[in-house]
C-alpha cells in the first residue's frame, strides 16, 4: 500500500499572542499531521500549546490579541489558512468538527438540544424538519444515549456532564465530518463516565473511518485510545511517534520525564519529578526550550534549535542528544 | 489498629434543597450517610470517589467546617462534634487542611508570609519575631526561599502556590491533615514534585493524612489503606495492595477497569459501566448502587447490604459477599 497523504498536515505553524507584558510566542513552528481513520494524540502540560493548535486549524483564535504568524494546515489537500472566510465557515461543523472539555460552556442553555443539533445539520445540509430530526435520533443512538426522543426535547441543564459530552459528540458528528478536534473531552468527567466517551470515540473511528486529533493532558489515556502521538513541550513539537514505540522507547527527554512523573508504576516510592516549571512563553528559553529543565543538556542546546529527525520509520524526535538522531 | 488518632462512626450529613416556593415539599441531598473510617498516627488514609460521592463533605465535616448531623468524630480521645467556642478552636491547632483549588484557597490581599503565619496567629503559638521565622521555616520545609514572605499568591504558579498551601497547613505541627484533591490542578510534573515533599514532610514529621481524591493512581501511590465512597457511603475499605490485587466489590473492580493505564501494550475496554452516578438526592432503594451494578441481584433493589469482613482491615458493603 503506498503512503497514503494524511487528511490534516499542519506545517511550521507558529502563532502568537499580545499581552500586557509583550508578544507571547505561543506555537513556534509546529508541525504534525493526523492520517486517515486514525485517533492521533496531542499531549502536552497546561500551557504547552496543544489547545491553541487545535483552534488554529478552525481558524477560531480570537484575533486580536492572537495572530497566526506562519505555516500552512493543508486539509484535504487545501491549505487553510489560505481559504475565504465563507469557504472556512462552511467547512466547521461540516468536514471538521471540534468538541470541548466543558460540554456545559459549549452548548446554549435557552434552547433544547433538538433545536441545537437540527440548527447544525440545516446549516450545512438543505434537508427539512423531520429529516434533520431523523439524522438527530440516529446520531443520539450511536453514542448510545437511552430515550434519543426525550434527549432532543431536553434542555442542556437536564442532562448529566456525560450526556451532554455524548450530546456534542452525536451534533459534531451529525455532519459525517472527516476529522473530529476533541480539546480534553474528558477531563471533565468521572473516570467511569469518561471510559464510555472514551469508547465511543474509539468505535465511531473504527467504524466510520473518522480520524480525530485527541488533545490530553493524560498519557493513561493516549496509551488506551490512540494510535500516533505528538508531544508538545512550550509551543513546539518535540516527538511524534506511533503510540507502542512512545512508550517503550521515549526519545526526547521531556517525554521520558513525562512518563516517569506518572504515579501508580513503581510503588510508593519517589516519583520522577522534572524540575523546574514550564517557561514563559513571552521570553523562552533560547535553543532547545527545555534544556533549562534538561537533566541531560549540554553546551550546545542553548544555542541552536533542534530540528525534527526521524530515528525510526514512524517515529521523530527534536533533541540534539538523540541517539542515530544527529543532524540529517 | 490499637489507638487511632481519628474515628469517625456514623457519620451523617444531608443538605435541604432550595426551599423553592412552588416546589412543594422539602427535599434533602444525603451528601454523606453513615460514614465509619479511622486513621492511625502518621498513616495515609485514601478516601476515593467519583464528584458527588460526598468525599469532601467526609473531610470538612471531620474539620468541622461543617456541622454533621449526626454521628461521632473523635479526635485523639476527643468527641469534635460536640466542641464549640474556644474548645472547638484549641482542637482544631492539630488538624489542618490543603484545598484542592490553589487560586482560591491563598487569600490574594494577604502576602505569603501573612498567610502562612496565620494559624500560628489564630491559634496564639507564636507572635512577632517568632511568628516571622516560624513562617519561614516552613516554607523552607517546602522547598521556598524566605524571600517570599513579602510576595503576594499571583506572583507564584499553581505548583508553588501548593506549596504555600502546605507550609500553612504544617506551620502549626498538625498531627493530622485533610488533602483535598491537592495535585488536581496540577500537570503531572508538578504533581509528581508536591507527592514527592508531601511524602517527605510525613516521613520526617510523622502526620497523618486523609487523602481525598478522585484518582486511584494517586490515591495507590500515597495510602497505606483506601476507602471507596460511593454516592455518600463506604463500599469498600482496604489496604492498598489488597484493594488492587483483590477488590471485592463491584464497583470498585469497575473504578479500577476505567483507570486509562499508561502502557498502550494493554488495552482495556473501558466502559465497564453504564450511565452515570446518580443523583443523591434519590437515592435507590436497597444497595446505592445496584442501578449501575453488572452482577446485581434480586434482593440488592430490597435490602440495604452488610458489611462483611474479608481478611483484617479489609471490609466490602455488598450482597454478593456472605458473613462468615
Amino acid at each position: 500500500m503506498p503512503t497514503p497523504e494524511p487528511l490534516l498536515d499542519i506545517r511550521d505553524l507558529s502563532v502568537s499572542f499580545a499581552t500586557y507584558q509583550g508578544r507571547a510566542m505561543v506555537l513556534d513552528r509546529a508541525s504534525l499531521s493526523v492520517n486517515r481513520g486514525e485517533i492521533m494524540g496531542l499531549v502536552g502540560e497546561t500551557g504547552c500549546g496543544k489547545s491553541v493548535l487545535s483552534r488554529a486549524v478552525l481558524r477560531i483564535i480570537a484575533s486580536p490579541p492572537g495572530r497566526i504568524d506562519g505555516g500552512e494546515i493543508f486539509f484535504e489537500g487545501r491549505d487553510l489558512l489560505a481559504l475565504p472566510k465563507k469557504a472556512m465557515r462552511r467547512l466547521r461543523g461540516d468536514r471538521i468538527s471540534m468538541i470541548f472539555q466543558e460540554p456545559m460552556s459549549s452548548l446554549n442553555p435557552v434552547f433544547t438540544v433538538g433545536n441545537q443539533m437540527r440548527e447544525v445539520i440545516r446549516a450545512h445540509r438543505d434537508v427539512s424538519r423531520a429529516e434533520a430530526e431523523a439524522v438527530c435520533l440516529e446520531m443520539l443512538d450511536a453514542v448510545r444515549l437511552p430515550e434519543p426522543g426525550a434527549v432532543l426535547a431536553a434542555y442542556p441543564h437536564e442532562l448529566s456532564g456525560g450526556m451532554r459530552q455524548r450530546v456534542m459528540i452525536a451534533m459534531e458528528l451529525s455532519c459525517r465530518p472527516a476529522l473530529l478536534l476533541a480539546d480534553e473531552p474528558t477531563t471533565a468527567l468521572d473516570v467511569t463516565v469518561q471510559g464510555q466517551i472514551l469508547a465511543i470515540l474509539s468505535e465511531l473511528s473504527a467504524r466510520e473511518g473518522l480520524s480525530i486529533l485527541l488533545v490530553t493532558h493524560d498519557m493513561g489515556v493516549v496509551a488506551q485510545v490512540c494510535r500516533r502521538v505528538a508531544v508538545m513541550y512550550a509551543g513546539q513539537v518535540v516527538e511524534v511517534a506511533d503510540v507502542e514505540s512512545l512508550f517503550a522507547r521515549p526519545a526526547h527527554p521531556y517525554t521520558r520525564g513525562l512518563i516517569a512523573s506518572i504515579p501508580g508504576r513503581a510503588d510508593g516510592g519517589e516519583l520522577y519529578a522534572i524540575p523546574g516549571s514550564v517557561p514563559s512563553p513571552i521570553n523562552p528559553p533560547p535553543g532547545c526550550r527545555f534544556h533549562s529543565r534538561c537533566p541531560q543538556a549540554a553546551p550546545d542546546c542553548r544555542l541552536a534549535v533542534p530540528e525534527m529527525v526521524r530515528v525510526a520509520p514512524d517515529h521523530a524526535v527534536a533533541c540534539h542528544l538523540c541517539p542515530g538522531g544527529g543532524r540529517p | 489498629m490499637s489507638d487511632p488518632l481519628l474515628l469517625v462512626a456514623n457519620l451523617c450529613k444531608s443538605f435541604p434543597l432550595g426551599g423553592g416556593f412552588f416546589s412543594g415539599g422539602k427535599r434533602v441531598l444525603k451528601a454523606v450517610d453513615g460514614v465509619d473510617l479511622s486513621v492511625s498516627r502518621g498513616e495515609t488514609l485514601g478516601l476515593v470517589g467519583e464528584s458527588g460521592s460526598g468525599k469532601s463533605t467526609v473531610g470538612n465535616c471531620i474539620l468541622r467546617l461543617l456541622d454533621p448531623d449526626s454521628g461521632s468524630i473523635a479526635f485523639d480521645g476527643v468527641e469534635l462534634a460536640e466542641l464549640s467556642g474556644e474548645a472547638l478552636t484549641k482542637a482544631r491547632a492539630r488538624m489542618q487542611v490543603v484545598f484542592q483549588d490553589p487560586q482560591s484557597s491563598l487569600d490574594p490581599r494577604m502576602t505569603v508570609g501573612g498567610i502562612v503565619s496565620l494559624p500560628l496567629r489564630v491559634q496564639g503559638l507564636a507572635r512577632g519575631r517568632e511568628l516571622r521565622e516560624r513562617a519561614a521555616a516552613a516554607l523552607s520545609e517546602v522547598g521556598l526561599g524566605p524571600e517570599c514572605l513579602s510576595r503576594y499568591p499571583h506572583e507564584f504558579s499553581g505548583g508553588q502556590r501548593q506549596r504555600i498551601g502546605l507550609a500553612r497547613a504544617l506551620v502549626a505541627d498538625p498531627a493530622f491533615v485533610v488533602m483535598d484533591e491537592p495535585t488536581s490542578a496540577l500537570d503531572v510534573s508538578v504533581q509528581a514534585q508536591i507527592l514527592n515533599l508531601m511524602a517527605g514532610l510525613q516521613a520526617k514529621r510523622g502526620h497523618a493524612y486523609l487523602f481525598i481524591s478522585h484518582d486511584l493512581t494517586v490515591v495507590r501511590h500515597v495510602s497505606r489503606r483506601i476507602a471507596v465512597m460511593y454516592l455518600g457511603a463506604i463500599v469498600e475499605t482496604a489496604p492498598t495492595s489488597a484493594l488492587f490485587d483483590s477488590p471485592a466489590h463491584p464497583y470498585t473492580r469497575a473504578l479500577l477497569a476505567s483507570v486509562p493505564l499508561p502502557d498502550p501494550r494493554i488495552r482495556r475496554n473501558l466502559a465497564r459501566l453504564t450511565g452515570d452516578v446518580p443523583s443523591p438526592v434519590d437515592l435507590p432503594p436497597g444497595c446505592r448502587f445496584h442501578p449501575r451494578c453488572p452482577e446485581a441481584m434480586a434482593v440488592c433493589a430490597r435490602e440495604a447490604p452488610p458489611t462483611v469482613s474479608l481478611a483484617p482491615g479489609h471490609d466490602v458493603v455488598c450482597h454478593l459477599h456472605r458473613p462468615g
